[in-house]
């Protein structure tokens, strides 16, 4: 909106511009939630692997809200659980796979009617662990969760 | 201070223009920019093994399986990395350079970043690591003799949304206040609109979401379909993503040179296996290592045959082989905007 000296400023023009400026900040990439992935994967891990190569631990460089969780099984057989906690969740994720299925994901916000979103804090130490009764070296599982940002000022 | 959808003041018709609203106004615009632009940063973490599968790797094996290779399609940061595990046997150090010009990274600090024990420990490096666009970081693990037993090395990239090309598009937009015993000139009035909407404009023009995620495939073959992980995208009308950008770029690295005609495809495709246009192909014959050219970028619309719904968007992360040679392991880096 541009005026000219000597016309007649309109006031539904004025507030034009500050509720369309307004409109397009809040779409801006800056400020909208971003998700970034973290995929874990546990390639040729049998029931008797040894517990190192069945756990990883993951510092958290953010505040994140945890916004999926999935888990893909390449080749294997058996089935297997996998939790996922950093010690602070009001609910740990545990999720139960049967390889050959292919890929599993929780409900959104890994949430039900007891739980709603929870927030992953920043220098928390995620824990990824996989139990299985996978009897096959030519296998592969991958852990993927879903971590939303929205405010991020540092 | 949440992006609110209306500023302090509304003005009607027969009001007299009152000066301290507009400024009033003109200053909440400011203060939301500033705040909007102070929200600049995005996280990104990856993990990246030292063994294939479960084998070790020894100081015997090849630079390419020593090692991982970090494009940098756009500015970005390494803010610390972890290496967590150890080592079976020996001693090995993890060092890190920059593979496009071969000097040491960070510029001025001495090598090894990381020494890994026998012990299973979490080692940490806190120093950030600047990623120019267009480069390329080697980060290997080396020494006389070693092998390693579980060994994890996890980075926490930083992205500044404001400036993935080099520039820092931050804005500081000058406005005049207005007095009531102003005559206030149409030219003042317009330079002030011009001043709010022109950051916008910038801001809306060069802010872009960069986060990393890699995966890595180790010793697949051409007798398995198997070598294709998923994750899923979310979508919905509940303060999430719109849509998505990716970029894809892949690489390979092999125990031995691969066989003539041999290549090795890295994918990411849509949940019935259809393209959703991002692939990067490997020739590898006589080759240990191949870093694929930066995809073009591909938004991840709400149009077929990528199903949008609330449930989200799967996809697929997919590495193939044309040859019965295993290969020694795939890393695909992907960038999402």
């Amino acid at each position: 909106m541009t005026i000219s000296n000597g016309s007649v400023l309109v006031d539904s023009d004025i507030n034009a511009v500050y509720t369309s400026t307004l409109s397009t900040l809040q779409g801006l990439r800056v400020v909208v939630p971003t998700l970034t992935w973290l995929h874990v994967t546990f390639p040729a891990v049998v029931s008797g692997s040894t517990d190192a190569f069945k756990t990883r631990n993951i510092i958290l460089p953010d505040d994140f809200i945890l916004a999926e969780v999935c888990i893909t099984s390449g080749e294997g057989n058996g089935v297997d659980t996998i939790t996922v906690d950093n010690g602070a969740m009001l609910q740990p994720i545990s999720m139960t796979n049967t390889r050959g299925t292919g890929f599993i994901k929780a409900a959104r916000w890994y949430s039900d009617t007891t739980k709603n979103k929870q927030v992953l804090l920043k220098g928390s130490t995620m824990t990824i662990t996989l139990s299985t009764t996978n009897s096959s070296t030519s296998s592969n599982l991958q852990v993927s969760l879903g971590l939303l940002s929205e405010k991020r000022q540092y | 201070m949440d992006v609110k959808s209306v500023v302090p003041n509304t003005f009607y018709t027969d009001e007299l223009l009152d000066p301290n609203k507009v400024n009033d106004n003109n200053q909440y615009m400011i203060d939301v920019i500033n705040d909007t632009q102070s929200r600049r940063y995005a996280h990104s973490i990856v993990t990246l093994p030292y063994y294939l599968g479960t084998t070790a790797i020894s100081q015997a094996d090849n630079q390419a399986t020593r090692s991982y290779l970090i494009p940098a399609i756009d500015d970005m940061y390494i803010e610390r990395m972890y290496l967590d595990g150890s080592l079976a046997t020996g001693a090995a150090t993890v060092v890190v350079y920059n593979a496009t010009t071969g000097t040491t990274a960070p510029a001025g600090v001495t090598n090894p970043i990381f020494t890994p024990t026998t012990t299973s420990t979490t080692l940490s490096y806190l120093q950030p690591i600047y990623m120019a666009a267009g480069s390329t970081y080697r980060i290997e693990i080396t020494g006389a003799a070693f092998t390693t037993s579980k060994l994890d090395l996890i980075i926490h990239f930083r992205t500044d949304k404001l400036n993935v090309d080099g520039t820092d598009h931050t804005q500081f937009p000058s406005i005049q206040q207005f007095t009531e015993s102003d005559a206030v000139s149409a030219t003042s009035f317009n330079s002030n609109t011009t001043a709010i909407t022109g950051a916008v404009s910038v801001i809306n023009n060069y802010s872009r979401a960069l986060r990393i995620s890699a995966v890595v495939f180790t010793d697949f073959d051409n007798a398995t379909d198997a070598d294709t992980l998923r994750a899923s995208l979310p979508r919905g009308t509940t303060n999430l993503m719109s849509e998505e950008s990716y970029r894809m770029v892949s690489v390979v690295s092999m125990a031995s040179a691969g066989s003539a005609a041999q290549q090795i495809a890295c994918s990411i495709s849509n949940s019935t296996g259809g393209s959703i246009g991002i692939l990067n192909t490997h020739s590898v014959s006589g080759l240990t290592e191949s870093q694929a050219t930066d995809t073009t970028q591909v938004t991840i619309s709400t149009s077929s045959p990528n199903a949008i719904s609330d449930s989200g968007f799967d996809y697929r992360i997919t590495a193939s082989n044309s040859a019965a040679t295993n290969a020694t392991k795939a890393t695909i880096w992907q960038f999402l905007y």
